[in-house]
């Protein structure tokens, strides 16, 4: 019965090669992209770092990381050395933790830093929650109106990509943490870095802006819990 | 507007789509326009396409050339056929999936090999069936995994499945699906 699977299988493979060869013996000599598109889809999607012309590198972190490293740790010792860059460009932005970080030490999520308790207090239902070696997801539901906000602590090998047509970021100092504010017609985002990780919130454009401040300072404050006793 | 919030969290998912781009680019935006007949919706679908490959993070298979084919092209095509339908344009030639007649699949069926006669018979399928159970079978996606990608209400994806494995089974009762 197995041996009929795979030759469906097999087959299901080859009828769609068939498709492909077949499109691709056709003549399309008027096809060709239009200026700028096998570039716009390279510095947006492929590699936006090596191209990118304008971009604004902040160093967040140098105080804070540099009191851990005089407590001479090893592991401390290898903690990225600046912050994290955002890199804007026309219709796009990208926000990555900067080349100096070490990669050759992959961070992992160790500590969860999260508003989950408060949020839930306030009715919010945790509709999905994911964690990954590098990321923990969060998607709530507010109960009364049925929209989503999306919340994500991410590790340094993490970038974030922001897609946006006439948007401007604004930056903004929630209790003394700059945060990046985007307002969208279809969402509301924050982005911020604290406790050595990223973090960006996404939500329906209804959340006011007062909410969306009190997550994050919720995050800032937060005491963290070791993501071997998370969700226990 | 704003179009959407995306993340790649690592080095081996950057290189795949760095990979993609390299060495597809080209025939990929080729296989949207003989879909579309346009340039400037083919652009919109490459982007769409290149878009949910990042946003969806279903493990595509980067190292096997064809299986990386055949599934950039199912999503083009899904990706093409969706677009069409938002458009209602009629422009789309899908006719050589068709199905064809009990006439022409007996004719078909005439071929002695199985495989053979499976090869012909799936030549015959709608490609809305045809991509699911691709990417269920060759590709052992989940269902939801199928919707994501496909870009897909659950419940159209379990359908389209469910009628999918019935045309198969109806076809050749052997094959356990």
């Amino acid at each position: 019965m197995n041996e009929n699977v795979n030759i469906l299988k097999k087959a299901l493979l080859e009828s769609t090669l068939q498709e492909i060869k077949e499109i691709n013996n056709d003549d399309f000599s008027e096809l060709r992209p239009s200026a700028g598109f096998k570039a716009k889809i390279y510095s947006s999607y492929v590699k936006p770092k090596r191209t990118i012309k304008k971009s604004l590198i902040i160093a967040i972190a140098v105080a804070v990381i540099g009191a851990v490293i005089t407590i001479s740790s090893v592991s401390a010792i290898r903690k990225p050395i600046f912050g994290f860059i955002v890199e804007m460009f026309e219709g796009h932005t990208v926000f990555s933790f900067s080349e100096e970080t070490d990669k050759s030490d992959p961070r992992y999520i160790e500590t969860v830093y999260s508003p989950l308790p408060s949020m839930l207090e306030r009715g919010y239902l945790l509709e999905h929650h994911a964690v990954a070696p590098a990321s923990v997801f969060y998607t709530f539901e507010v109960e009364a109106t049925g929209v989503d906000i999306n919340l994500s602590q991410l590790a340094l090998t993490a970038t974030i990509h922001v897609y946006y047509e006439n948007v401007e970021f604004t930056e903004k100092y929630v209790d003394k943490q700059k945060v990046y504010f985007l307002d969208g017609d279809d969402s509301k985002i924050a982005v911020w870095y604290c406790h050595d990780y990223l973090f960006n919130l996404n939500c329906h454009p209804s959340i006011g802006w007062d909410e969306i401040e009190r997550i994050v300072r919720e995050t800032i404050y937060s005491d963290g819990v070791p993501i071997s006793e998370w969700g226990k | 507007m704003l179009v959407f919030l995306s993340l790649i969290e690592t080095e081996d998912e950057r290189d795949a789509i760095e990979k993609i781009y390299h060495e597809h680019f080209d025939w990929m935006l080729k296989t949207a326009f003989y879909f579309l007949k346009n340039n400037e919706d083919a652009e919109d679908v490459i982007q769409d396409v290149f878009v949910n490959l990042i946003k969806n993070k279903v493990n595509f298979p980067i190292d096997d050339e064809e299986r990386l084919r055949a599934y950039l092209f199912i999503c083009i095509r899904n990706t093409s056929l969706a677009l069409n339908k938002k458009k209602k344009k009629s422009t789309v030639d899908f006719s050589p999936y068709t199905f064809s007649t009990r006439d022409d699949m007996q004719q078909a069926l005439i071929e002695k090999d199985f495989y053979n006669e499976i090869l012909s018979y799936i030549n015959t399928i709608p490609p809305i069936y045809k991509d699911v159970l691709m990417l269920s079978l060759v590709y052992d996606k989940t269902t939801a995994e199928i919707s994501k990608i496909l870009n897909m209400p659950f419940k159209t994806t379990e359908t389209r499945l469910r009628r999918a494995k019935m045309l198969i089974k109806k076809q050749f009762k052997e094959l356990d699906i």
